[in-house]
């Protein structure tokens, strides 16, 4: 199974969703921000270099942390010489062989936003109460749609709760996830919220987040 | 028929490119299929690398509007023939039965994620020193070793110095 974690706009908290997913689901989360990568790295290949075609899939994926992760280089020298095309493929190698892949998808409605929802079973959209981002998250919904991509969930970040506004117009249950000092001190360490601090709020909403995609039966 | 097609293939240099006109006189879209019939694997358009939607190694399928056109081309290896195409088959269309997009589709309509190449450092070839400023390091060069070195030449080197020192911690 393939869940594309979207959010259209940058900030809303894309990276934070997909890796606490990443870590309910027992998944590898594919870092696929291209240019702008920002789930933690290790030394080794990644996904620059499968996508230039120095690595396969399954040996850029770093087991053994509290979430798998498939991670993405910095460099813009990397970045250009990715072929987009050869990500589809990618993430589908990497779900034959682990199961559940999560796909941090960058910011924006480019071919690497694009791709991971053509092969996605289904996807996550992460917002944030501010208007320009639920704008975004609308586009990005639009674009998911069009690539059958059905919403499992909208991840409400930093709220209390969920406008009706919002579930109606995006149409997929939404799960709040309230603002969390933990979420910056885990995101700072490298480690999901919920693995070090399993009774934070956040956590809850995670958790919650989690049985909304799982109620999906996919 | 109300699909009628008018194609010409020309050499160019060795790649034959063919035209064609796809006409539906009809009132009604209809799907057509254009078949190559050229000895050679059809080249479609591309773009990004993915051929555009509807072509094929052995040709093209997409609606003709109502009495509309359709104006196709592509290359194709084999030698230039009277009518290099043909229509294989039309049947009438339903509005829009596309499927859902596809990876090919994220490749041709979404932008390029890649940063351009002028979007940061690059190497720097060795000539890139203005000729003029290195034909005047080497003559500073041979005046130094020369010891003809002038008081002007010491001023311009500090001076040039001073302005690299001044860029280097801008940048």
């Amino acid at each position: 199974m393939i869940l594309a974690v979207v959010g259209g706009k940058g900030g809303v908290g894309t990276s934070t969703v997909a890796l606490e997913l990443g870590l309910r689901l027992d998944a590898v989360v594919v870092d696929a921000d291209l240019s702008m990568a920002d789930l933690p790295t290790a030394r080794g290949p990644d996904l620059h270099d499968v996508l230039a075609g120095r690595a396969s899939p399954v040996e850029a994926v770093r087991e053994g942390g509290a979430v798998s992760i498939l991670p993405c280089g910095r460099t813009l020298a990397g970045a250009r010489a990715c072929d987009v095309g050869r990500l589809g493929a990618v993430l589908e190698s990497v779900a034959r062989r682990y199961g559940v892949v999560v796909v941090d998808c960058a910011a924006g409605m480019r071919a690497d936003v694009g791709v991971p929802l053509a092969v996605a079973d289904a996807c996550v959209v992460v917002t944030a109460p501010e208007r320009p981002a639920f704008a975004d998250a609308i586009r990005v919904r639009e674009l998911a749609r069009s690539f059958d991509a059905g919403l499992a969930a909208v991840a409400y970040n930093r709220a209390d709760a969920v406008p009706g506004a919002v579930e109606r117009t995006l149409g997929a249950p939404g799960v709040a996830i309230p603002e969390d000092e933990t979420v910056r001190r885990a995101r700072r360490s490298g480690y999901p919220t919920s693995a070090l601090f399993p009774d934070a709020p956040a956590s809850a909403g995670f958790g919650a987040l989690a049985d909304a995609v799982r109620a999906c039966g996919l | 028929m109300s699909i009628s097609i008018e194609s010409t293939a020309t050499d160019y240099g060795g790649v034959t490119l063919v035209t064609a006109l796809v006409r539906n006189d009809d009132e009604a879209d209809r799907r057509v299929r254009v078949t190559n019939e050229l000895n050679g694997v059809v080249r479609p358009p591309t773009r990004d690398g993915v051929a555009v939607e509807g072509w094929d190694a052995e040709g093209f399928e997409g609606v003709v509007r109502g009495r509309g056109t359709l104006a196709l081309g592509y290359a194709c290896g084999g030698a230039p023939a009277d009518d290099p195409c043909r229509v294989a088959w039309t049947e009438r269309t339903e509005s829009d039965r596309r499927g859902s997009a596809t990876v090919a589709d994220a490749l041709r309509d979404l932008d390029d994620p890649r940063p351009p190449a002028a979007s940061g450092p690059s190497e720097v070839p060795e000539e890139s020193v203005p000729p003029a400023v290195a034909a005047w390091l080497d003559g500073v060069a041979d005046r130094v070793s020369e010891g003809t070195a002038s008081e002007a030449d010491r001023r311009a080197l500090e001076s040039l110095d001073e302005h690299l020192r001044t860029l280097a911690g801008g940048a």
